[in-house]
């Protein structure tokens, strides 16, 4: 009996996990910010999955409050989790090939941006990031709160004016 | 060996210690001067800033390329392009503003002037720039010009910070090449070391292995000490452990674990002494000395605990469970014999008593029996004499007959029970073996003569003529066995013999024999026919009478005697009983007088004697009373000691027959008062059972002779002779007639009343008699002064019985002589003037006597 009843819950959960990654993705109806391509389940063009600042706020915003070595004080951040964002495009690669505005581009771990609480911050102390500022997409890591995320290697996966990322 | 192996290892050891300390300093200088490099190459070079103008520029170019291109008005031109750029230049100056790279340049006057200066031009053209149109190329290279110095001053500032760089660059690498050669020689330093450690390992590896060799072996000997010594430690019986001098166990064996159960897990190396044998720690550190302790398992061990040298301790635990468990045993079982034992004594001595008790008893209700026997026989004897018809004298003679063998019973019971309570003396004369079985012999001759049967007496020629023993009983046991052979032969003979016993000719053991030609004895029965109360048939002893003690009296009489009875018989053909007795020779007494038996009467000063048989029992009374009638006595009878006195006060008397045992007073007590008392008159003991002990004792109290019963005429003639024969003045006390010398009060009378009847009673009793007294002796003295025989003898009379009843003996005593003179006639009155003194001086020894008796009491 209670196995049963936990293989249906199990299943429940499946399907409702799967539902929630097949809801397809809504086209950009402002300025694209993002586009994600690659190895990733939803896509909203042939491309790959492009969102809007709508889109990317309609993820679910979250704050993270932590210094940098490029500020001055404690900021605080707002923006979408990395987590969220590959949950969204279905992402299933294993690496993360983040260009920006000016051509930098990095190879970042998935599985790393994914065991962080790592954001994709649109907002830096209640205003929205711009491309003078290092946004509109700033990849920001909790450096206070963690301190292996401290050293200078980590520094260079702070990568900002973030304008696709490509899952590999 | 194995020192100077440790001694060399630790040399090694040492240097090698110093050498890698070395090392290590070296090490950390080189580290600490590395950080050093590090921390100054951070602090000297941003290279981030060396990058960041780079890029800077380049982002700049890129912007003033756009903005050309956009202005020419050229296809590719784009205004969103040239926003893009111009943001990220911004962007890009911006990073100077704030972080490590604002810092990096704070020291910097030209890089913040220049930076200040195009965060300046950026802010003045950010509003204008999207007014820009496609083709105004006026306005672009306005904004052109603007921007365009910044290129070369960009460059000039990634050049100095550049050509900083290389000059840090250079220092780094001297420093580099200064660590390298510290590096180099510490390398150096390593390899030397190295190479001294390899050759001096080298050098002493023979050594070392030969040393390890022998370490090896010494090793393998210890191990192979320590594995005999395990095993050794296994395979005792007793528990072993050794503990160490801190009490933590070093090694024990499986027995040692197993007297604690509960603690077999604790008991490990390691653990502590104290947690595993308390009463072993108690004992710690002091002198060794096994005990024996009780564990908690209810085991018992012999603990033999010893300090070692080194401060350990070893301790050894015997198992003595199964000991203590015998010993208590041992000691509960040793406990119950001893108890059994006890209890066994204590049953044989109650049944040696109880046994000896029966003999007594029986001994006295032998007594008891044998008295109205011989009641009964006397007055059969006397009847047998008086005229009889012939009838008559048939009827006497059997009843005298069924008497005599009644009392042949009696005596055997006796005899046996004296034997028995070990009351039996023997008493040795001279005489005759011949004569005395001759003597035998002629009292069965009848008998035997009646049966049919020949009689003979066989005397050895080597038989002594005179020899000493107790021929009484020898002539006692013969009777029994003569008595038997006649019972049981019914034709043939029986022979009396008596000689040196067979084979011993110079022995003087005396062999006394009857044979017969009976019917023998069956051998079965052989054994047990000297036994106690047995018979060989129960119809024999119906048809033949006997109790069956004779043999058994027979054989314990040899014995006594330190003699032996036997015989030997073949059934059919006969038997021969015999008695072996050591009879030492004696020499041949002195011719005796004959006895005369039936003398003439007695007599007293030419009068009949005056006898006072004091006598309890009514028979005895009867068969003494006709003995002494024959003997020509007067006789008066008193039932007992107390009536005694009483007679003796009141009458003189010659002689005085005194029973033993008496209810109310015995004889003892009564002689001992009539002694007391000044009675000088000869008293005879009358007893059954006089011992010489018994003599002497009675002689002792003032007794002059002693008569056994069951008196025989002769017994008492002679008795009496020898008693009225005796000197009356050898006696301590005064004589009969001296009443001057009797005691005024006896007081010993009195206390024995007192103590028989009481205080009060005696009290009053006196009391009354001192009136009576006065009052009859003033009747007395008028009737003597009136000459009134009559008168005067009934008061004196009175008075006698009331002086004597309350132990006023001199008054009695005068009062008697008066009642005698008063009884007759040719006796002239007593005038008796002292009467009134004697009476006076008898009141006041009763008062005396009874405020001295209260004195006492109330003491």
């Amino acid at each position: 009996m209670s196995r049963l009843v936990r293989f249906v819950v199990l299943a429940l959960c499946l399907v409702a996990g799967h539902g929630a990654r097949s809801e397809p993705l809504p086209v950009p109806s402002g300025p694209v910010l993002l586009t994600v391509t690659g190895a990733i389940a939803n896509r909203n063009s042939p491309e790959g999955a492009r969102f809007d600042r709508a889109m990317l706020e309609a993820l679910g915003m979250v704050e993270l409050k932590t210094s940098t070595p490029w500020t001055d004080g404690v900021p605080t951040f707002r923006g979408v989790p990395m987590a969220r964002l590959l949950d969204a495009v279905g992402a299933f690669g294993k690496t993360l090939h983040a260009t920006a505005a000016n051509s930098y581009a990095i190879d970042l771990d998935a599985a790393e941006m994914r065991r962080y609480p790592i954001l994709l911050a649109l907002e830096q102390d209640g205003r929205q990031l711009r491309l003078r500022d290092r946004g509109p997409i700033w990849v920001i890591l909790p450096r206070d709160q963690y301190a292996e995320l401290q050293s200078k290697s980590q520094d260079l996966k702070w990568i900002w004016q973030v304008r696709s990322i490509e899952v590999r | 060996m194995i020192d100077r192996l440790r001694r060399s290892a630790t040399i090694w050891a040492i240097g090698l210690f110093v050498l890698v300390l070395a090392m290590a300093g070296l090490l950390v200088a080189s580290i600490l001067r590395y950080e050093q490099l590090q921390d100054r190459a951070s602090i000297s070079s941003p290279e981030n800033a060396v990058w960041n103008s780079a890029q800077a520029e380049l982002e700049l170019a890129r912007f003033l390329d756009a903005l050309l291109l956009y202005g020419s008005g050229a296809p590719e031109g784009d205004a969103a392009r040239v926003r893009d750029h111009f943001e990220l230049l911004w962007s890009r100056v911006g990073l100077y503003q704030s972080g490590v790279l604002a810092t990096a340049i704070a020291g910097r006057p030209d890089y913040l002037q220049l930076i200040e200066e195009l965060l300046a031009a950026l802010t003045a053209t950010d509003a204008g720039l999207d007014a820009l149109r496609p083709g105004d190329l006026a306005q672009a290279r306005a904004v052109h010009a603007r921007f365009r110095p910044f290129l070369a001053r960009l460059r000039e500032m990634t050049v100095q910070d550049l050509r900083r760089d290389m000059e840090r660059n250079e220092a780094l690498r001297g420093l580099h090449q200064k660590l390298t050669q510290q590096v180099f020689v510490f390398v150096s330093l390593f390899i030397v070391t190295a190479v001294l450690v390899v050759a001096g390992s080298v050098r002493s590896t023979r050594q070392m292995q030969r040393l390890f060799h022998v370490a090896a072996a010494a090793r393998d000997d210890a191990e192979i000490s320590r594995a005999q010594l395990r095993h050794a430690v296994t395979s005792i019986n007793e528990g072993f452990a050794l503990y160490d001098a801190q009490d933590r166990l070093v090694l024990c064996n499986d027995r040692y674990r197993a007297l604690y159960p509960g603690r077999t897990d604790l008991i490990r190396p390691g653990a502590l002494l104290a947690e595993i044998d308390r009463l072993a720690m108690r004992r710690r550190g002091q002198p060794a000395a096994p005990a024996e302790d009780r564990l908690e398992g209810g085991r018992w061990v012999l603990a033999s605990d010893r300090a070692t040298e080194d401060g350990g301790f070893v301790c050894i635990r015997a198992d003595i469970t199964e000991l203590k468990r015998r010993e208590y045993e041992l000691t509960a079982t040793k406990g119950r014999l001893e108890q059994q034992a006890a209890e066994m004594r204590a049953l044989a001595e109650a049944a040696q008593q109880a046994s000896e008790a029966k003999s007594r008893f029986l001994a006295m209700m032998s007594h008891e029996i044998r008295t109205p026997m011989n009641g009964v026989l006397g007055v059969l004897g006397m009847l047998a004499d008086s005229p009889l018809e012939e009838g008559q004298r048939r009827l006497v003679a059997t009843a005298r007959a069924s008497a005599d063998a009644l009392l042949a019973i009696l005596n055997d019971i006796l005899d046996f029970s004296k034997i028995e309570a070990g009351q039996l003396q023997l008493e040795p004369v001279a005489f005759s073996p011949a004569e005395l079985v001759g003597g035998v012999a002629d009292l069965w001759a009848v008998p035997a003569r009646a049966k049919g049967l020949a009689l003979e007496v066989e005397i050895a020629p080597d038989a002594p003529a005179w020899v000493r023993g107790d021929a009484g009983r020898i002539r006692q046991m013969l009777l029994n066995y003569a008595s038997n052979a006649v019972k049981f032969t019914d034709a043939g003979r029986v022979t009396l013999a008596v000689g040196r016993r067979p084979g011993e000719a110079a022995s003087p053991v005396l062999r006394f024999s009857v044979s017969d030609t009976g019917m023998g004895i069956p051998a079965a029965r052989a054994a047990e026919l000297f036994h106690d109360f047995r018979q060989l048939d129960a119809s024999i002893a119906r048809r033949h009478g006997g109790t069956g003690l004779g043999l058994a009296i027979t054989k314990r009489l040899a014995e006594a005697m330190g003699g032996e009875v036997g015989f030997t018989s073949r059934p059919g053909s006969g038997s021969t009983f015999w008695v072996d007795l050591p009879l030492p020779a004696a020499a041949a007494p002195a011719p005796v007088a004959a006895k005369v038996e039936h003398g003439p009467l007695l007599t007293m000063d030419g009068r009949a004697p005056a006898v006072l048989l004091v006598e309890d029992n009514a028979t005895n009374q009867l068969v003494a009373r006709a003995f002494l009638d024959r003997l020509g006595c007067r006789v008066e009878i008193a039932g007992n000691g107390a009536e005694a006195i009483t007679a003796v006060a009141r009458q003189r008397h010659d002689v005085i027959l005194m029973d033993i045992s008496m209810p109310v007073m015995d004889g003892l007590e009564a002689t001992r008062r009539l002694r007391a008392g000044g009675v000088a008159v000869p008293i005879v003991a009358v007893t059954a059972s006089a011992s010489a002990g018994d003599a002497e004792r009675f002689r002792a109290i003032g007794m002059d002779g002693c008569l056994l019963k069951p008196i025989s005429l002769g017994g008492l003639r002679a008795a009496l002779a020898e008693a009225l024969a005796g000197e009356p003045n050898t006696r301590p006390a005064a004589t009969a007639g001296s009443e001057g010398k009797r005691m005024i009060i006896d007081h010993e009378l009195l206390n024995g009343l007192r103590a028989e009847i009481g205080d009060e009673v005696v009290d009053t009793l006196v009391e009354a008699a001192c009136n009576d007294l006065a009052q009859v002796a003033r009747t007395c003295q008028e009737a003597l002064a009136g000459a009134d025989r009559p008168a005067a003898r009934t008061a004196a009379h009175a008075l006698k019985g009331i002086a004597a009843a309350i132990g006023a003996t001199a008054l009695s005593a005068r009062a008697a002589a008066i009642e005698q003179a008063a009884k007759d006639p040719d006796i002239e009155l007593p005038a008796a003037p002292d009467l009134a003194g004697l009476l006076a001086a008898t009141l006041e020894g009763l008062t005396l006597a009874t405020s001295g008796a209260r004195a006492a009491r109330s003491a």
